[in-house]
């Protein structure tokens, strides 16, 4: 870019206006809110993603009280030559007792099933699988995490489009704001603008001087949302032991990315505003002043 | 350099023309003066001469180029070529004297060594080397008048339109403003000047070019 003479920067001052000196503190608290919003939607995409792999990986397969030891070993023998089925493990007394607690009286003498916790990959044949069940165990019960599964990837493509939403409109509004600043800083200076074209300043030449204006503001501002960001999700992991398995590479990457892009933002939108601010004020019948 | 062709000029809220078919023409390297009674059309002429406005009738070419058919940015262009000096100075009020004076040298990048110092010169050569630094608010008229006269002769310009560049200033500076107008005219600067001041023109003879109520009268060999 060309280097700008000190005296021509201040000769056309976008300071002055207190909307324009408020730009950084706004692209800071903006830039910051829609980095954490981003940062928010990919660790909560990544909690879901590890829970989900959780309950895909495992099937459970509830058996009658009264089931036999050689019953089961037999419906183990056949489950296990099923493709994509890895392991089988019985739960003993104490775990199952665990498990169906909550749905039991206490001192309920009710016999307690048999559980089998089937371990699964990705490609495992259920149809295939639940008609083995059922030819050995009629009655047997097949527990499907599906249902429970759409309704968290609901909830969380819910959480999702209303952070992408409230993104965007940030974004909205900060290029608005944008535009309004340059727009009437530009208007403010009508004087200073004729006196830069009287003595041959060409339109290119004035967008760039509001353009290293915006510019350095907005470096100022994408920093210092970037750091307040990245601080706060430092902070999170501090004091949150569990939260480092979220917070992965692509979190860091979007509390930066996401304020990067909003300086892209406010800089097309300050470049947009100027230059057609700047080709309405062609010579007008009486002259630009009078 | 400049030609005026059956020029008229019509300001949109007044009621009769300012300006009425005006035809002259400038030489490249000439020196004229350009005179008249208040409100004769002067500066309206001047305002179309560096392109602020255009001739509502008429063709009017500056630099071989007919103004009419112009962009703004061809128009600063062309203005990189002109030193202007306005009756009413038009400097900008936040910059210091020297960073005034500076403005035409800086659209081109970060100014030269040398630029800094022909900056230097031309304010001391106007007298006001030792209030470079101060800003057009606290200067006299005439004071500010020097400032406008430097800011448009340090780019060296092909040609040097001022509107009553001595009209604040006292007797003895009028001459040194016109020395250096008339150095700048021997270098090959087109000069014109617009002035009331019959004791300057008797000093710096030249052709003068006299306007009276929007019309050129007569055409004064020097
Ligand atoms: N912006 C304007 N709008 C309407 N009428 C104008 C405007 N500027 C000048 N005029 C009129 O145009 C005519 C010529 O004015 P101009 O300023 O060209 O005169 P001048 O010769 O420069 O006078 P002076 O010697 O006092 O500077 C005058 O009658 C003036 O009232
Ligand atoms: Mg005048």
């Amino acid at each position: 870019m060309l280097r700008l003479d000190l005296s021509a920067r201040k000769a056309l001052s976008l300071g002055k206006d207190a909307v324009f000196r408020l730009l950084v503190l706004m692209m800071i608290f903006l830039g910051w809110l829609a980095g954490m919003g981003a940062a928010g939607l990919l660790g909560l995409d990544e909690i879901y993603h590890q829970w989900q792999l959780n309950q895909k990986s495992h099937v459970s397969v509830y058996l009658m009280p009264d089931s036999t030891p050689r019953q089961i070993e037999t419906l183990e023998e056949a489950l296990i030559i099923i493709p994509g089925v890895r392991d089988i493990k019985r739960l003993d007394q104490d775990s199952i007792r665990q498990l169906v607690q909550p749905y039991l009286d206490d001192r309920t003498s009710l016999p307690l099933p048999k559980i089998l916790d089937v371990k699964v990959v990705e490609g495992l044949d259920r149809a295939a699988f639940d008609a083995q069940v059922h030819s050995l165990f009629p009655l047997a019960e097949i527990d499907d995490a599906r249902a429970m599964l759409k309704i968290v990837a609901d909830g969380v493509q819910l959480a999702q489009t209303a952070v992408f939403a409230v993104a965007s409109v940030i974004f909205i509004v900060l290029a608005l704001l944008v535009s309004l600043t340059v727009r009437s800083g530009l208007q403010a200076q009508q004087r200073s603008l004729a006196v830069l074209q009287y003595v041959g300043a060409t339109n290119g030449f004035l967008t760039l001087l509001v353009m290293q204006q915006v510019l350095q503001r907005a470096i100022i501002g994408t920093v210092g949302a970037a750091i307040l960001g990245a601080a706060c999700l430092w902070g999170l992991q501090e004091s949150y032991d569990s939260m480092s398995t979220y917070l992965t590479y692509q979190v860091w990457m979007a509390i930066i990315a996401v304020p990067l892009a909003l300086m892209v933002v406010v800089m097309v939108s300050a470049y947009w505003s100027a230059v057609t601010t700047l080709s309405q004020r062609q010579v007008t019948a009486d002259g630009i002043t009078s | 350099m400049i030609t005026f062709e059956n020029v008229s000029y019509h300001y949109s809220n007044a009621e009769k023309a300012a300006v009425e078919k005006v035809s002259f023409e400038l030489e490249e390297g000439s020196f004229n003066y350009l005179t008249g009674p208040s409100g004769a059309g002067k500066t309206t002429l001047f305002r179309m001469m560096y392109m602020d406005m255009t001739p509502t009738k008429g063709r009017l070419t500056v630099f071989g180029r007919n103004v009419s058919a112009m962009s703004q940015d061809d128009i600063s262009l062309m203005r990189r070529r002109m030193g202007i000096v306005f009756q009413d100075f038009r400097l900008l009020p936040h910059l210091t004297v020297k960073e005034n004076v500076s403005l035409p040298l800086t659209l081109t990048g970060p100014m030269s060594q040398q630029q800094e110092s022909c900056v230097d010169e031309i304010i001391d050569w106007v007298g006001l080397g030792h209030k470079s630094n101060i800003l057009p608010g606290f200067l006299s008229g005439g004071e500010k008048q020097r400032v406008a006269i430097a800011r448009a002769v340090v780019n060296r310009p092909r040609l040097l339109i001022a509107d009553e560049p001595t009209g604040n200033v006292d007797a003895s500076m009028g001459r040194r403003i016109m020395h250096l107008f008339t150095e700048l005219n021997k270098q090959g600067t087109t000069l014109l000047i617009a002035t009331h001041d019959r004791e300057l023109m008797a000093d710096c003879p030249a052709p003068s070019i006299i306007v009276e109520n929007g019309r050129i009268s007569k055409l004064h060999a020097a």
